[in-house]
Formats: C-alpha cells, sequence, structure tokens
C-alpha cells in the first residue's frame, strides 16, 4: 500500500506538488494520470525514495520510504528514461542488480529470457530505447517487487511488446498481489490495466476512484429536446454541445440519475454512452481550465 | 519502524573498479615509470659509479633520492590529479537526474552508497600505492640493496597514501556539493590555489594603493591552498655526517612535514565525512546544477564576482597602463576600481547565469546584490588608499622581533642585534613618513636608487613584511639605509657562507676589474689556492678591521676616490655523496684602504687597480656620454652613476 500525505515540495520556489494525497491499496494497480507538469513524475521519485519532500509524508506498506532499505527493497521503479552503467551489459545489469537487490530472482531472471528477444551480452548502448526498456522492465521484475513504480512504462515499445510487457505485470499482480502504480498518457491502456485511477494537475489530486466508480459516476448523453424544453438547471455537467437538435452533454453522476432527471424533459430521443478514460480525462480537467483550445491559424 | 543501516555494499564497491578500471589503470602505469622502472634505471647506472668507487653508501643514497623525490613531488601532483579524477568516476551518479533516480531508488541508504563508492575510490589507490612499492622493493632487491632502502620505499608509501588521503577526501568533498560534472574538476583546481590566488591578486591590488605592501613577500594563507602548503611545508632533509676537515657528506634523506602532512590527511577524512553529509541531505533534484547545495549559492556568487573584480580589474588596469602611469595615488585608485567594479559586475552575472541556468538575469532584484558587492569593494579600496586600518603606518614590536632581512640593490643581510633591528624599524618610520616626497619621485629614473625589502620574523616565527622604493634626494633614507647595510653585523653576515671556503672548495675564482691600460673590464682568474690564500690572509682581515665587505648605495666623493674599480669573487662548491652539488658564492669589492688585500694582489698578481672616479672619467671620454659609460660599467657588475 502506498501512502501520500499532504507532500509539498517546491523547486526554486516553484511549487511542484502542493498538499498532495494518494491512496494506491494494496494489490491495486492505480493509474495516475495528469497533464504535462501536472507532478506525476515528481511524486513517483518521492514515492521510489530519490527526493524528500519538503512538507507531508510518503509512506509505503505505513513506513517512510524514504532513506529506508528495509521498503526499498521490496520495491522496484521503472523511469520514464531508463539509465544503465556505460558500457555494461545487460548480464552486467543483472549482476549489479542482484547485488544490491537482495530479492532479485536468478530464477526470474531466467523464466523471462523468453518474454524478451535480447542477448543479455549485448552492450546497453548498443539496444535501441525500445529494447531499454525491456531490459529494463526483464530486471526490473526479475526483482521480486512487491510494489512496482512505472513512469511511462511502454513508451517506445512496439504493439507486441507492450502487450507482452502489461501480460508479465498482470500475471505478476494475479500471482503475487504486487502493487502498482503507473503513470502514462496512453490513458487507453491504462483503462485496460488499472483499478484504480488518480487525476493530477499543478501539484495537486483532482479525483482518486476506482475506474469502475469513477466511470460510473460520469455518464455521456445524446439527446434531442423538444423545441421549448431547457435541460434541467441541477445537472453538473461537464461539457455540453449540439449538432441541430442534437445535443451530446458529459453530466458529472449515476447514469440512472442523470436518465431521470432528463426524462422529466421528455426528450425525442436520449441515448447513454459509455465514457472512456481518456474522455473523463479530458472533461475533468476542462473543469479545471485545461481544455482542448479552438484556435484557428 | 526503519530498517537498520547498511554502511556498504560490496557490488558498489568493486563496480567502481570493475567500471572505472581505466584510470585506476594509468594512475599504476604512471607511478611504475616514476619510481620502480626509473629506479632500476638509476641503479643500473650508479651501480657502475659504485663499483668504481668502491662506495656503497653511495649507491644506497643514490636510490634513496629518487624514491624520496617521487614520494614529494609525485605524492602531490599524483594524489592531486588521480584523486580528482576518480572522485569524478565514483561520484558521476549524483550529476545526472537519470543516474540519481536509478541509484537512489535501490535499497541502500545514501551512506551506504557513499561509504562504499568512497572506500573504493581509496582502497584503489592504496592498493596500486602497494603494488608499486613492491615493485620498487624488488627492483632494490635485485641490486642486493632491499635492507637499506625498504625504510625509504615505506616513507614513500606512507607519504603517498596520506597525499591520497587528503586530496581524495577534498576532491569528494567539492563532489559533494556540486551539481554538474565538468563543474567539479573545475572547482576542485580552483579551491586547491583559490586563496593563494586570491591572496596573491589581494597583494597585488595592495601593492598598488598601500604604501609598503609589497606582493613578492610570504603568504598568510597559504595553508588554505592545499598544493601550495603541501609544497611549502613538506620537503625532503639531507641526513648528513661532518668528517675532520669540515666536509659534510650526505648519507640519507628524511621527510620533513610529517605533521603538517598528518593534519591534511586528518582535514581529508573530516572532509570526506562532511561530503557524506552534505550527501545525505542533498537534494538529488538539483543533479545537472552548478552549485547542488542551497546556501552555498550565494557564496559562489559573491566569491565569483569578487574574484572576477580582481582579476579582470587588474588585466585591465595593467594592460591600459602598461608602463604609461604611476601606481599611486588618487587618480590611479579611481581607474583600478572602475576596472574592478565592471569586473565584479561580469562576475556577479555569470554567477547569475550559471545558478540559474538563463540568460535572463537582469531583473530589478539582481542588482541589489551587485550593488552591495560594489559598495563594498568600493568602500576597501578608499579604506586602502586613506589608510583608514593603519596598514601603512604600521610598525613591528621590536621587542617581539627575533630578526630582521634587508634586502636592496641586490644585497640581503639578515640583523639579529637588537640596536640594528632599532635602527630598521626607524628607518621604515622615517621611509613612512617620507611618503609624499618619495611618491613624488615615482616615475623618476633618475631619482630611483633601489627598492628595500623588510621582512620582520617575530620569534613566534610569524612574519611581517613591508617594502619600499628609496629615491636619491628624496630625504635622508637612502644615507641611513646605507649605513645599515654597512654596520658591523651586515659586513659579518656576508663573510658567512654556507660551505666554508677551502683550497677544495674554492672555485671559479677571478677578479673583475677595470683596466685603465686597455680601458675595458678584464677577468682575472685565480687558483683555488690563490683565491683561499687572498681570502684566508688579507680579505678576511681587511673585512674585521672594515675596509672590506661594504656596500656603497651613496656615490659621495668617498666612493669616487676609494674605491677600486675591481671585485674580488669565487664561488664554494661542495660535491655531496649522492653525486649532487652544494654551492655559495663571495665577492667584495676593494678599496684603497684594504692594504693587505691590495699588497697581495701586487706582490703575487702584479696587478693594480684604478678608483671608481677613474674608470668613470675613462669611460666617459671612451663612450662620449655619462649616460653611456653608466651602462658600459653597468654591464660589468659596476657602479659610477
Amino acid at each position: 500500500m502506498i501512502e501520500v500525505k499532504n507532500v509539498v515540495k517546491s523547486f526554486d520556489g516553484f511549487k511542484a506538488l502542493d498538499r498532495l494525497s494518494i491512496t494506491v491499496p494494496e494489490g491495486a494497480i492505480y493509474g495516475l494520470v495528469g497533464p504535462n507538469g501536472a507532478g506525476k513524475s515528481t511524486i513517483i521519485r518521492h514515492i521510489t525514495g530519490i527526493y524528500r519532500q519538503d512538507e507531508g509524508e510518503v509512506l509505503v506498506n505505513g513506513q517512510p520510504v524514504f532513506e529506508n532499505p528495509a521498503i526499498k527493497k521490496d520495491l522496484a521503479y521503472i523511469p520514464d528514461d531508463v539509465f544503465f552503467f556505460t558500457q555494461s551489459t545487460i548480464k552486467d545489469m543483472m549482476k549489479f542488480y542482484k547485488g544490491v537487490c537482495p530479492n532479485f530472482s536468478t530464477e526470474r531472471f531466467e523464466k523471462l529470457r523468453r518474454a524478451f528477444d535480447l542477448n543479455d551480452n549485448t552492450k546497453m548502448r548498443a539496444l535501441s530505447k525500445g529494447m531499454q526498456k525491456q531490459a529494463a522492465f526483464w530486471l526490473t521484475v526479475s526483482m521480486c517487487p512487491k510494489v512496482l513504480v512505472l513512469d511511462e512504462p511502454v513508451d517506445g515499445l512496439d504493439p507486441v511488446m507492450r502487450r507482452q510487457v502489461w501480460s508479465i505485470l498482470m500475471a505478476d499482480v494475479a500471482e503475487h498481489g504486487t502493487t502498482v502504480l503507473v503513470s502514462s498518457h496512453n490513458l487507453r491502456e491504462l483503462e485496460d490495466v488499472c483499478d484504480h485511477v488518480g487525476i493530477l494537475n499543478r501539484g495537486k489530486l483532482l479525483l482518486e476512484r476506482n475506474l469502475s466508480d469513477l466511470q460510473d459516476n460520469i455518464a455521456k448523453v445524446q439527446l434531442a429536446l423538444p423545441d421549448e424544453r431547457a435541460l434541467p438547471s441541477d445537472l453538473q455537467i461537464l461539457h455540453h454541445s449540439s449538432t441541430g437538435r442534437l445535443q451530446t452533454i458529459i453530466v458529472r453522476g449515476k447514469a440512472e440519475e442523470i436518465t431521470n432527471k432528463l426524462a422529466t424533459c421528455e426528450p425525442l430521443f436520449m441515448d447513454v454512452v459509455p465514457l472512456s478514460l481518456e474522455e473523463i480525462f479530458i472533461y475533468e480537467l476542462g473543469g479545471e481550465h485545461y481544455e482542448v483550445k479552438d484556435i484557428i491559424l | 519502524m526503519k530498517s537498520k543501516t547498511s554502511f556498504f555494499n560490496h557490488t558498489l564497491f568493486s563496480g567502481l573498479l570493475k567500471r572505472f578500471w581505466p584510470i585506476f589503470a594509468a594512475y599504476l602505469v604512471i607511478w611504475l615509470i616514476i619510481l620502480p622502472i626509473s629506479l632500476a634505471n638509476i641503479l643500473s647506472y650508479n651501480s657502475r659509479i659504485a663499483l668504481e668507487m668502491s662506495d656503497p653508501t653511495a649507491f644506497v643514497v643514490a636510490a634513496a633520492r629518487p624514491i624520496m623525490y617521487a614520494g614529494l613531488y609525485g605524492g602531490v601532483v599524483m594524489s592531486g590529479i588521480f584523486a580528482a579524477m576518480i572522485a569524478m568516476a565514483a561520484f558521476s551518479y549524483l550529476y545526472n537526474a537519470r543516474s540519481v533516480s536509478m541509484i537512489c531508488s535501490l535499497p541502500i541508504k545514501r551512506e551506504g552508497v557513499f561509504l562504499s563508492v568512497f572506500s573504493s575510490g581509496l582502497a584503489g589507490l592504496f592498493a596500486l600505492n602497494l603494488v608499486t612499492f613492491l615493485i620498487a622493493l624488488g627492483v632494490t632487491a635485485a641490486y642486493g640493496i632491499v635492507g637499506a632502502s625498504i625504510g625509504y620505499l615505506l616513507q614513500w608509501l606512507a607519504f603517498v597514501c596520506l597525499t591520497n588521503l587528503f586530496f581524495f577526501g577534498f576532491a569528494v568533498l567539492c563532489a559533494s556539493f556540486t551539481g554538474h560534472i565538468l563543474v567539479l574538476p573545475i572547482v576542485y583546481v580552483v579551491l586547491n590555489f583559490t586563496a593563494y590566488v586570491v591572496e596573491a591578486l589581494i597583494r597585488m591590488v595592495g601593492s598598488m594603493f598601500i604604501y609598503g605592501i609589497s606582493s613578492s613577500s610570504s603568504y598568510s594563507f597559504i595553508g588554505l591552498s592545499p598544493v601550495a602548503y603541501l609544497f611549502s611545508e613538506t620537503h625532503i632533509d639531507n641526513v648528513t655526517v661532518v668528517d675532520a676537515v669540515g666536509t659534510y657528506t650526505t648519507t640519507g634523506f628524511t621527510y620533513n612535514g610529517w605533521l603538517a602532512l598528518g593534519i591534511f590527511a586528518a582535514v581529508g577524512l573530516v572532509f570526506a565525512g562532511l561530503a557524506m553529509l552534505i550527501i545525505k541531505h542533498r537534494r538529488m533534484e538539483t543533479a545537472g546544477d552548478v552549485v547542488a547545495i542551497r546556501p552555498l549559492k550565494p557564496i559562489f556568487k559573491y566569491c565569483l564576482s569578487v574574484g572576477c573584480a580582481l582579476v579582470i580589474g587588474i588585466l585591465i588596469y595593467t594592460t591600459v597602463f602598461n608602463g604609461t602611469s604611476g601606481s599611486y595615488g588618487l587618480e590611479s585608485m579611481l581607474y583600478m576600481l572602475g576596472f574592478m567594479l565592471f569586473g565584479a559586475f561580469i562576475g556577479y552575472f555569470a554567477a547569475q547565469m550559471l545558478l540559474q541556468k538563463t540568460l535572463h538575469v537582469f531583473s530589478g532584484r539582481s542588482w541589489l546584490g551587485l550593488g552591495v558587492t560594489a559598495l563594498v569593494i568600493t568602500a576597501l579600496m578608499f579604506c586602502g588608499e586613506f589608510d583608514v586600518f593603519g596598514i601603512e603606518r604600521k610598525l613591528p614590536d621590536a621587542s617581539k622581533l627575533d630578526h630582521v632581512d634587508v634586502m636592496c640593490a641586490g644585497e640581503y643581510v639578515r640583523f639579529e642585534g637588537p640596536e640594528n633591528i632599532a635602527a630598521v624599524i626607524a628607518l621604515q618610520n622615517d621611509i613612512i613618513s617620507h611618503k609624499d616626497a618619495n611618491e613624488a619621485n615615482i616615475g623618476d629614473f633618475e631619482a630611483y636608487v633601489c627598492y628595500v625589502e623588510f621582512n620582520y620574523t617575530y620569534k613566534n616565527e610569524k612574519t611581517f613584511s613591508r617594502s619600499y622604493s628609496v629615491y636619491r634626494d628624496a630625504s635622508s633614507d637612502l644615507y641611513t639605509l646605507n649605513d645599515i647595510m654597512n654596520r658591523p653585523e651586515a659586513v659579518e653576515f656576508r663573510k658567512m657562507l654556507a660551505i666554508p671556503p677551502s683550497t677544495s672548495t674554492i672555485a671559479d675564482a677571478y677578479l673583475n676589474y677595470f683596466d685603465k691600460e686597455t680601458g675595458s673590464y678584464v677577468s682575472y682568474p685565480l687558483s683555488s689556492d690563490q683565491a683561499y690564500a687572498l681570502y684566508s690572509t688579507c680579505v678576511l682581515p681587511d673585512m674585521d678591521d672594515g675596509y672590506l665587505g661594504k656596500v656603497w648605495l651613496v656615490t659621495t666623493d668617498d666612493y669616487y676616490s676609494s674605491v677600486y674599480d675591481c671585485t674580488f669573487n669565487f664561488s664554494v662548491q661542495e660535491r655531496l655523496k649522492d653525486y649532487s652539488y652544494a654551492s655559495d658564492y663571495f665577492y667584495t669589492t676593494l678599496t684603497q684602504n684594504a692594504e693587505r688585500t691590495n699588497k697581495w694582489i701586487s706582490d703575487n698578481l702584479g696587478l693594480s687597480f684604478c678608483t671608481m672616479g677613474e674608470s668613470k672619467a675613462i669611460l666617459e671620454l671612451q663612450a662620449g656620454s655619462a649616460e653611456e659609460a653608466k651602462a658600459i660599467a653597468e654591464k660589468n657588475g659596476s657602479y659610477i652613476g
């Protein structure tokens, strides 16, 4: 379980994290999403014990993570931009991680060899960015972490390898109950793997929900109303657009409650369409002045 | 509950040695060349000489010398360079956000990472020192002097390991507060020399505007410049024996300065501890910054500003006014101040650009810091010019002095007698009181006579130095100085040579005189026997009687009528057991009053000399002008101005 409590972090006067609180339940796959500069990588570096917060607490399994090897031995991290020692091979890095991570499993490393089509005697710098990412997965999963923190994990991987990586992660979660915190801009993929989502903006958490609750709490409705009727005023509308008589609204609330309220307007036509995570992200942030702007060039 | 601290990780320890082996290999190869290979070559050469001379002690001494000097110079230079390189390698992870993320997310405390890589770097250096030691020991064994040379090799090993410890600790401290790998070596080099250079620059500026300040006297803060300090405080002493005739023979060497070196090594360890604390609390997001520790950022900014003020100020001043202006007075100070303020501006905003990583640093608030810096520099310059701190007026307390060294016109005399010390202080006081008259003569090369330096040494070994230009006719100072330089203690001091003159030690003896027959200067060679006879039976007694051994800063009528245009010169040399030489030099100007000396020369060499006045007249006639004649005489070591 990861708990971030009221964490504040400033860089030369700029507040990157502003009383941020996040809770990742044990065994959950938590998707951390947010616009560029929201503070995703910064909070991840706190959770992995790289940065020290100015205020607040960062706990993993109830203990502070910073400078705590007992916690960090069960925690593995794949950054956005992976680092390997210059001149090293995958085998060298395996020996390194084996020497510094007490949970590193050579057996697991050998088992995973089939999944990644990599020669472990190849120098890291000779590998492409995607192949380096694969190597990072190979080594990280071999550390048998109980908490896995991933920052843009599949960025640079081809579609087949993306599937391969996610399948390994899902199997690990299923088999060992690994807690996974994953930050990504690929919301389509997150939607498939995450069971919890947190949306971050300007160093603050906008919302944090179970994915199904999140999807249950927002609805996209297409409807056509009679000429004289208007939408009910008590609806929490996040987005409204219309094409002729056909109106599309994104409304916060349960789909059933929304349709009941709209039914009072006697719509000529009404349909509730499922909302993707990407749409939720866009419309939630739209309320925070981060929306797609109509710019005419 | 937090886990127990892990202070060491074997993988990190060995990883540094494996990944950066070329640095360690280079260190070893260079040491092998400096010590065992060089030693083998020297022993091979000297074994033949020793065989011829049947002198085993000389052979050991010949082996000991390169070992000891390799430790002294090689130890400081090699440790200084390689400590920085290894620190750069060991702590390179601090300078890149990606590597910081990787290392800091590992389940090892920062102290553990630090101690693992620090001990790895240090152990690598020590191990290679040991390898060099063992190979060198093998070389000495091959020549059968292992027993006699092991002591020197052990001294070498200890010396090098201690310098390793200091320089590595120092480099690691620099690594801890810098955030960029290229900044580390720059900071390391700058801090190694900064106190020395800054003091030199301040002295240079001070010597321009504070009357009496010398830019060449000994440095007070040299201890803060490790390389300079180690070279000045650690040296090799010859172990000598004196035989029945008083000849010194070197039988061995020993390092002097172990205490200083031991303190430096301890300071290196303290630096390493400090570095560990800094890294433990370091904000890792500073990777890539010039200065990684927040409180050091303003220090860096103001130090760079003041440093640039000094360097750029002096550079522009000396370039613009090179040889065209005097170095004293309010007007010159104002020029210098203007150039220094320009330098401060450059340094201040350069620091701002480096710290903020942007060229847009000229915002309103930035100017406030520059304003304060400029104000401080201006205040200090005015204080110096108007002697607010009493630096110009300061005189030493005679009761606390051990001795004073006076240097002028190529002459050096040490006074230890209280009366003479008091006379020197009184002269300094007179010169200070004649500041205006002396400064009025600046640039007048006709009036200028010499530059006099007073270096006082207190009983507690502290020093105090002042130096002044002395001018003819500006005051009575020149006459007082002339009198002091000819006091009996001064004449006595000129008799003391490092090597006692004898027929076996005197070399290159000659009389240099103006030959009125040919109208030119002649060098008349003397044999060692002749020179020793002249020196011991005539010159020394004449010096004791006050007829010889004097110098003439003032050219009175008496000078032209009673001083011969002739000097008696010889050098004394002694070949040491290790085939090197020690030497010293004696000379005196002959006078008409030195009858014993003149008679010996006349009787044994058949030479007679003309006075300064005679040679001046002849030379002026020949050359056509007094200036030309003076130049010819000076070229030959004579003064007829």
